[in-house]
Formats: C-alpha cells, sequence, structure tokens
C-alpha cells in the first residue's frame, strides 16, 4: 500500500472517532463527573440504534419525528435507571445493576429482533479531495455535528444557569445545596441529559455502521479506551481521544490484518491503564483514587 | 446457664431449625435423583452443584474485596486449558488441568497487581478489558482455538452422566470445606482485614498486596478446576464460556445466595435450578428470555436485599450487612 491508501485510512479513522468521541464524552460525563458507573451504556446505544433502524426504516415515519422519539426514550430511560437503580451511592450495587439491565437490554433485542444484522444500506456518497484519497460525505457531516454537539454541550455547561448547577453540584454536593440548588434534580437533568447525547450517538452510528444485539458491548469497550485514554472526566479530552481511538483499529487492520484488531485494542488498553491510569493526554494523578 | 449441649442449641431457634430441615431434604434429594437414572435430572443437579463450586470461589475472591465482574475469564480458561491439551497435544487428562491452572494463576497474578494498583471504576474497567482481551483472542485465534465454532473433546473421555454427577456433589462439597477452612485460618483472617480497612492492615504489618494476589490466585484456580470439569461435561466447547452470561451467572448465585457465606452459593444455585429447568421446558428461541428473568431478580435482591438469600437464616445480629 501507498503513502495514499494510509493518509485515506487515517482520514476516515479520524471522521468516525469524532462520533465514539462524542459517545466516550457521554459516558466520561456520566462515570467521572456524576460518580455513576452505567455498564448499561453500551445496551443503551445499541437500542438507540434499533430505534432509528425501526423508526425510519420501518416504520418511515419522518427523520425529525423519529430524532425526536429517540430523544425522549433515551430522556425516560434515563431518568428511571437514576430513580431505581442509581439512586443509591454504592459503588456495587449500581454496576451489578446496570450489567443486569444490559444483559435485559441485549437479550430482550434478540429476543424480539433476532441476532441478525440490520442496516440502513445508505449508498455513500464519496468526497475525493485527491484521485486516491477519499473521505465519506456522511461521516465528514457526522464528525461537524458531533463536534457541533459537543461545542453546545460545552455552552451550556458553561453559560446557562442549570449548567452551572450541574457544575456546581459536581464540585461540591453539600455547598451546593447550601446555596440553594436542588441536588437531586439537578443530578436527574444531567444524567438525562447526557443519556441524550447517548440516543444521538446511537442515530450517527446507525448511519455509518450494522447493527447486532452485541454491538453495544463492542462500543462500551471503545467508550472505555477513549475514557481512559483521556482521563475519567475529561469531556474534551475525551472527544480527541476517541479520533485517536478511531485511527487505531483501521491502521491496525491495515498493517497487521483483521483478526489482530480487537486483541491488540484491548491490550493497549490494559496497558494504557496500568501505565498511566490518570491518562495520556492529562497531567492531574489524582483522579485515579477519586472514584 | 445453658446446661443443653451446643449440638441441640438450633433447636430453640426456629430460622435455623428450618435451616436444617431444609438442609436435611436436600441432601436426601441429592442422594435420590442418581437412583431414578433421570439424566435431565441429573444434568441441572450437575450445573446446580458446579455453580456452587463457582459461587464459592467468587465468595474467596470476595473476601479481599475482588469484586470480580468477568469470571468467567477464569473458568473459560479452565475449560480451554484441558480441551486445547487434549485435543491439539493428545497430553492426559491431568496435563490439560494443570495447563488450565498454571493459565489462570498467571491471569490472576496480574490482576491481583492491577486491583493492587487500581480501585473502584478502574478496576472493574481493567477487568473488562482483560476479559475481552482473551474473548477476542479465543475467537481470533483459530488455529488454536477453533474459532468462534469452537472444539470439540475427543469421544474417548465421553463419561456416564452419574460419575459426571458424583464428580460434580464432590467439587462442590470440597469447595465449601475449603471455603470454611480459609475463613477460620490466618489467611482468611488477612484476607477480611484487607476488605474491610486495608489502610489499617497495611499499618499494622499485613502485606496487603500479597493477601490480594493469594485470593486472587486462590478464586481463580478454583474456577479453573470448575471449568476443566465443564469440558468433561459439555464434551464441545465454544467461546461462549468467556461471555459476560456466564460472568453474570457466578455473579447472581453468590450475591442472591450471599456474599461472605458458606450457605449463600447453596441458596443462590437454586435460581440456576430454575434457569436449567425453564430452559429444558421451553423452546430454544426463548432462551433470551430466561437471562432477563435473572438479571432482574439480580437487580431485585440487590435493590431490596443486599446481604442475600441466606441472611433469612441467621439472627439479625449475627453477621455484617454483605458489603458489595
Amino acid at each position: 500500500m501507498g503513502v495514499t491508501a494510509y493518509i485515506s485510512i487515517i482520514l476516515n479513522g479520524m471522521l468516525t472517532g469524532g462520533v465514539y468521541g462524542l459517545f466516550s464524552s457521554a459516558f466520561t460525563f456520566q462515570a467521572g463527573a456524576l460518580n455513576f458507573a452505567n455498564f448499561s451504556y453500551g445496551a443503551f446505544i445499541m437500542l438507540s440504534m434499533y430505534l432509528t433502524y425501526y423508526t425510519i426504516a420501518v416504520w418511515h415515519l419522518p427523520v425529525a419525528a423519529a430524532v425526536a422519539l429517540i430523544l425522549l426514550i433515551n430522556a425516560a430511560f434515563g431518568i428511571l435507571l437514576r430513580k431505581t437503580v442509581l439512586k443509591t451511592g454504592n459503588f456495587g450495587t449500581q454496576i451489578l445493576c446496570t450489567m443486569g439491565i444490559s444483559m435485559i437490554v441485549i437479550n430482550g433485542v434478540s429476543f424480539f429482533c433476532s441476532s441478525y444484522p440490520r442496516d440502513l444500506a445508505i449508498l455513500e456518497k464519496r468526497l475525493f479531495l485527491h484521485p486516491e484519497i477519499s473521505i465519506g460525505l456522511i461521516q465528514l457531516g457526522c464528525f461537524g455535528l458531533a463536534a457541533a454537539i459537543l461545542l453546545g454541550f460545552h455552552l451550556f455547561l458553561t453559560k446557562t444557569w442549570q449548567g452551572i448547577a450541574i457544575r456546581a453540584v459536581v464540585q461540591n454536593r453539600e455547598i451546593a445545596a447550601v446555596f440553594g440548588i436542588n441536588t437531586s434534580h439537578i443530578l436527574d437533568l444531567a444524567f438525562s441529559l447526557s443519556c441524550c447525547l447517548i440516543g444521538v450517538s446511537g442515530i450517527m452510528l446507525m448511519v455509518m455502521f450494522p447493527v447486532t444485539p452485541v454491538f453495544g458491548d463492542y462500543l462500551q469497550n471503545l467508550a472505555f479506551i477513549v475514557c481512559i485514554s483521556a482521563g475519567l472526566g475529561n469531556m474534551w479530552g475525551a472527544f480527541f481521544s476517541g479520533i485517536f481511538i478511531g485511527v487505531v483499529p483501521s491502521l491496525i487492520m491495515a498493517i497487521l490484518g483483521a483478526r489482530f484488531q480487537d486483541p491488540l485494542l484491548y491490550l493497549l488498553f490494559v496497558l494504557i491503564l496500568l501505565i498511566r491510569p490518570y491518562g495520556i493526554f492529562t497531567k492531574n494523578k489524582n483522579v485515579v483514587r477519586a472514584f | 446457664m445453658n446446661l443443653q449441649p451446643k449440638a441441640l442449641a438450633f433447636v430453640r431457634e426456629p430460622r435455623k431449625l428450618i435451616g436444617a430441615i431444609l438442609l436435611l431434604s436436600a441432601v436426601i434429594l441429592i442422594l435420590y435423583i442418581p437412583v431414578t437414572k433421570n439424566r435431565r435430572l441429573m444434568t441441572i443437579g450437575i450445573m446446580a452443584f458446579m455453580y456452587i463450586a463457582l459461587g464459592e470461589s467468587w465468595n474467596i475472591g470476595a473476601m479481599t474485596g475482588l469484586f470480580s465482574i468477568a469470571h468467567s475469564a477464569f473458568f473459560g480458561l479452565g475449560v480451554y486449558g484441558i480441551t486445547i491439551t487434549l485435543t491439539r497435544f493428545q497430553g492426559p487428562v491431568i496435563a490439560g488441568i494443570l495447563a488450565g491452572l498454571i493459565l489462570n494463576i498467571i491471569l490472576a497474578v496480574i490482576i491481583g497487581g492491577i486491583s493492587s494498583k487500581l480501585s473502584g471504576l478502574y478496576f472493574t474497567m481493567a477487568l473488562i478489558g482483560l476479559s475481552a482481551t482473551i474473548y477476542s483472542l479465543s475467537v481470533q485465534w483459530v488455529s488454536l482455538t477453533g474459532g468462534s465454532s469452537g472444539i470439540s473433546m475427543p469421544r474417548a473421555y465421553l463419561l456416564p452422566k452419574r460419575t459426571l454427577y458424583f464428580i460434580a456433589l464432590g467439587i462442590a462439597v470440597l469447595s465449601m470445606i475449603f471455603y470454611v477452612f480459609l475463613r477460620r485460618s490466618k489467611a482468611g483472617t488477612c484476607f477480611v482485614t484487607t476488605r474491610e480497612n486495608p489502610s489499617l492492615a497495611a499499618a499494622l504489618g499485613s502485606n496487603v498486596p500479597f493477601w490480594r494476589i493469594l485470593s486472587t490466585v486462590l478464586s481463580a484456580s478454583m474456577a479453573g478446576l470448575c471449568g476443566s470439569f465443564y469440558a468433561f461435561h459439555l464434551m464441545s466447547n465454544n467461546s461462549e464460556v468467556f461471555s459476560g452470561a456466564y460472568s453474570l451467572k457466578i455473579m447472581m448465585v453468590s450475591i442472591v445466595g450471599g456474599i461472605n457465606s458458606v450457605w449463600g452459593p447453596v441458596l443462590g444455585c437454586l435460581l440456576i435450578i430454575m434457569d436449567e429447568y425453564i430452559r429444558g421446558s421451553m423452546p430454544s428461541g426463548l432462551a433470551p428470555l430466561s437471562v432477563v428473568i435473572y438479571a432482574l431478580i439480580l437487580i431485585l435482591m440487590a435493590l431490596v436485599k443486599p446481604a442475600g438469600l441466606a441472611s433469612f437464616f441467621e439472627k439479625p445480629g449475627d453477621r455484617h450487612a454483605a458489603k458489595n
């Protein structure tokens, strides 16, 4: 393969990685900032992907209605999770219950929809930068949208009253309560917002990849890798390291072959955890035992 | 003044009396099943005994606070160790069991080392990463593991159902005895102090990383031995043994039954019996629903009664509530 092929692989990996960055930043927000260990996270991305498939390709709803429905369902699930399973501060109970919920969602989907892969079958237009270097227009659009959504979320967190309240609660719950913030209400809001981010990234992923019931597990593992390499709780770091993680698997596949992709990726993850558990792109070492 | 002999003490406590009666009837049932020669009941019994042993092994890990959410990695390494040795290298059975054990000890030392470096969410994610590495290797390394279709044991090692039943019973009883022995030994005390207050234990001169690694190694070796047995029971193994469904079942047996109690897995395996029974009587297309049922039970128990079923048979003050 020539240099142009590698440039093409790297560019397309970066564009896919933007969406990885979006859903990983939702996870890093839940785990790092809100202190919820949500292991049913991949299952809900998978559920959003299936909902996208059914609303658009099977029930033929208008796209705006489909997006609204998916966001609504995700926010409702978020509040439900927060009210039942994530009410306790006990870390083990949270992991256990959300793993159980993920099992329920995965097996429910494979019971009702079968594990046959579903695809929206969109014929992709490609943009040629050079006769041998091309990027997918859909991927480019998703990358731009993901960056715009993250920027919007960042503006929400820094400029609006609710966003500032969320940050105050994240920093210190007791003091925030003293200043008249209804902490549990704010946590509900923050959690359901991050679930909406999951829904949006599910829609984008459905446009790019075929979905099976276990695809969510793969995405969840990817999100772990992204969050760990960025440092847990660091949302912009998660976006950039998502771009990095988007490039690595396609490079491994191009250089060594597809069968080394998953084992090497997970091994890389364990190595990062062992050598720099506070993240590659951060200098703060205190984050490891903070949870 | 207590003049009655200690052996009769349970007569005065209705909870323990009920427990004793239930245990006696269970023993009679266990001895009666092989007499009936009912293959289906024996299969359910084998699975229940194996999960008792796996639950005890999870409990040993939990003694030092190891929240092993990827226990099926140890179990699956045991299965693959023996199957690969017997089919690819034509080695003896002992060599297969040893291969599984050695693989498990290596993995356990790695995990124990990680657990003394990381904690909480980071440790859980590291476990998931390690088990995903092993799972994807078992799927991708086709020349050794047979890929996702798996490999079958040689037909020569097909054992009669009744032999398997008694081996499984032996494994379950031995694992329970080992758990009680370990809990009462000095090592067990060191394990529990490591979980309850690692900083204080280290200050009092206990070698905290060593005890963590030791308990992980013991737990992993037991799970690996169960895996070696399971290979003889199943005969054709595929990479599903590394999947999250097995981990969830093992955790369910220990947590629904009651962590830190020798009787916990014994009570928890009632769910395995129910699961096997439902799956045996339903058409195979409904199998995902069975997972839904036991995941629901797990969530309910974790939220409503974290101390587990075993706490029904104890006085309220007997034991601290199980700490997850």
